[in-house]
């Protein structure tokens, strides 16, 4: 079990989603492949400090969700917008300067290279050397991983070894290390990070989630594990085939509920006002 | 030797390393190449007085020079999970374009020859990266083609260096402070790559690519732009090798470069570099070089014939790869 309840007094106002407005505020976010709509039509909002899981049956279509606002795929029609202005991302690295890091499923990591080369992999820190000879800051980033290591209350690993060589859990801390570097972060999006992990390695990957949150970061978070996502989430929104269902608090939802709008597709009556379609 | 450190407890656990000190395996298998090279230069100074000599010496690495060069880009594209196919005959183009504009002053002879090189090049990065090819069959359709364009020059004949200055020759058989230029060129071009590998953000990305290329996307690295760089990069790099090639006889045969792009990926895979991308080294990639050289030289003063010399390169190839191979499963 996670440690501390951070949600004391979570959904004693009943009808209120997070106070404030959104940081993400997606509308109608469509993908097709081909013929095959992935996505369709989507509408989900992502408030600045809660962990929001994703929940769906395998093919629901979350990874194609979070591969459009995470810039890797560009959506067919739809709206992203982060603090109320209309985004467009093209590549990953402009949904990184707005804001969002993305602990992506199976491809998180390069295995023959070390922690420090994964976490800084795409944004070398380099001087130049009289003002002209390009030289990587070697030093520097190894003090950078070590700090982040150390700020995220996690054990130094072993710097000059290739990720090949660490643990399941031990390589998810490097990827979830990594999504820290810039210091805008707003949203660390992360797709199955406690898969293939053994029972105490998720809990650490848990832990290491509600730490984050209470950083202030925003995690948005898919997961086949409604244990781990009853531990975890403030909110949980549902994907049903490539459709939105809705998103509900914790607090109103039980186990089997859950399973029920995840295999049926439609949210219990007293929860209507959670649906995604109410979102204007 | 046992005070290596033993900084990977787990790494003996295998069945061969058994009967070895803990951390030998991992020291010997990493340093292979520089073992290799070490046995080969005693056994050939102790076969011939005159190996050691050091007109002998420096005479062995400028002959290697040329292919020395063009491997030097070749591990930077298999470092990038490519090949370089064309290689050879971008060599041959090289020199038939410098033979042909020698006429022009010899600087813009060179410019004019390592120009076309490094277009042809990043002709085999475009088709690699737009037309989505295989960059053994795009680099070998260039292979083709640009050996297609030399005979088409010179109408299967060679190409005379007609007009050229002074320079020209000096390019190939001139020395600085005594070293002969090629070998200059050789060893300058290997240092400021191994450097630029190691210690710049395009060595990294070129890393990157060639370990993880949907990772390297994701995390920002402009995956396309870095190979058609690494390709113009091998083809300007075997644009050099042509000059000096053509430098030292002021002719350009029309077969020139033929097959050096095979001495390049046996140098690249011997001095450790992976074949499959990501790890290895432009470092190395010299003592593949040398150890290919000496082979030669090695063979040659015992008169061993060179079909044999032949099978014995096969067989140290399949030998490097194998421990290559061992060293990065371990590492
Ligand atoms: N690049 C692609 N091209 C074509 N179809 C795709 C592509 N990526 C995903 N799909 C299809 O889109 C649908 C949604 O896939 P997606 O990977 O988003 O599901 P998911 O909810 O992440 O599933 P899982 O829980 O198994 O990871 C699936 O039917 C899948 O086959
Ligand atoms: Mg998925």
């Amino acid at each position: 079990m996670i440690a501390a309840d951070t949600r004391i007094g979570a959904g004693t106002t009943a009808a209120a989603p997070p106070a404030g407005a959104p940081f993400l505020s997606i509308r109608g976010l469509t993908k097709r492949y081909g013929g095959h709509v992935a996505n369709d039509s989507i509408n989900l909002d992502v408030y600045p400090n809660e962990v929001l899981a994703l929940v769906g049956d395998n093919g629901a279509g979350k990874s194609t969700f979070i591969k459009m606002i995470s810039g890797v795929h560009r959506p067919t029609s739809g709206r992203i917008r982060i603090d109320g202005k209309d985004v467009e991302m093209h590549s990953p690295n402009d949904a990184r300067d707005a804001g969002i890091e993305t602990l992506h499923q199976n491809l998180s990591l390069v295995d023959v290279f070390t922690v420090q080369e994964n976490i800084f992999m795409g944004r070398e820190l380099q001087r130049k050397i009289g003002g002209l000879v390009p030289s990587l800051d070697h030093a520097e980033m190894r003090r950078r991983t070590e700090d982040l290591f150390e700020e995220l209350g996690l054990p130094k690993p072993d710097m000059n070894r290739t990720v090949r060589a660490l643990s399941g859990g031990q390589r998810q801390a490097v990827g979830i290390a990594r999504l820290l570097l810039d210091s805008n972060v707003r949203l660390l999006i992360m797709d199955e990070p406690m898969a293939a992990l053994g029972v105490e390695e998720s809990r650490l990957v848990l832990e290491l989630i509600q730490r984050l949150k209470a950083k202030g970061f925003a995690v948005l978070i898919i997961s086949h594990n409604l244990d781990h996502v009853f531990q975890v989430a403030d909110r949980i929104a549902i994907l049903k085939t490539g459709r939105m269902v809705g998103a509900v608090e914790r607090d109103e939802v039980e186990h089997d509920a859950l399973v029920h709008t995840i295999v049926g597709g439609r949210l219990p009556d007293h929860l209507a006002h959670r649906r995604a379609e109410n979102l204007t | 030797m046992t005070d290596i450190p033993t900084e990977t407890p787990d790494s003996d656990r295998r069945g061969f390393s058994r009967r070895l000190p803990a951390g030998m395996v991992p020291f010997l298998l990493k340093y292979s190449h520089v073992i290799t090279f070490l046995v080969l230069f005693v056994l050939a100074s102790v076969a011939s007085p005159f190996f050691l000599d050091v007109t002998n010496l420096l005479n062995l690495v400028r002959g290697a020079s040329m292919v020395g060069i063009v491997a030097v880009g070749m591990t930077i594209v298999i470092l990038c999970r490519g090949i370089d196919l064309s290689a050879g005959s971008i060599v041959g183009v090289a020199a038939v374009a410098a033979a042909a504009s020698a006429g022009l002053t010899s600087p813009v002879a060179w410019l004019l020859a390592l120009a076309l090189c490094t277009f042809l090049g990043a002709i085999n990065g475009l088709l690699i990266t737009k037309l989505n090819l295989q960059p053994f069959i795009a680099t070998l359709a260039m292979m083709i083609f640009a050996r297609g364009c030399v005979y088409l020059y010179s109408d299967g004949g060679d190409v005379y260096a007609q007009g050229a200055d002074g320079m020209f020759r000096w390019l190939g058989s001139g020395y600085i402070l005594g070293v002969p230029v090629p070998v200059v060129l050789f060893v300058g071009t290997w240092a400021i790559f191994v450097y630029i590998m190691r210690h710049t953000r395009w060595g990294r990305h070129v890393y990157a690519v060639g370990a993880n290329e949907e990772a390297a996307r994701i995390y920002g690295v402009a995956v396309d732009r870095i190979k058609i760089q690494v390709y113009a990069l091998s083809g300007f790099l075997a644009g050099v090798a042509g000059l000096i090639l053509v430098s030292r006889i002021s002719v350009a045969e029309p077969n020139a470069g033929n097959l050096y792009e095979l001495d390049a990926i046996a140098a690249t895979l011997i001095g450790g570099t992976a074949f499959d991308g990501g790890v290895g080294g432009v470092a190395g990639t010299i003592l593949g070089v040398l150890i290919l050289a000496m082979i030669t030289n090695l063979l040659n003063l015992m008169s061993v014939s060179p079909f044999v010399q032949m099978l014995a390169m096969g067989i140290i190839i399949v030998v490097a790869v194998v421990v290559s191979d061992l060293r990065n499963r371990k590492s």
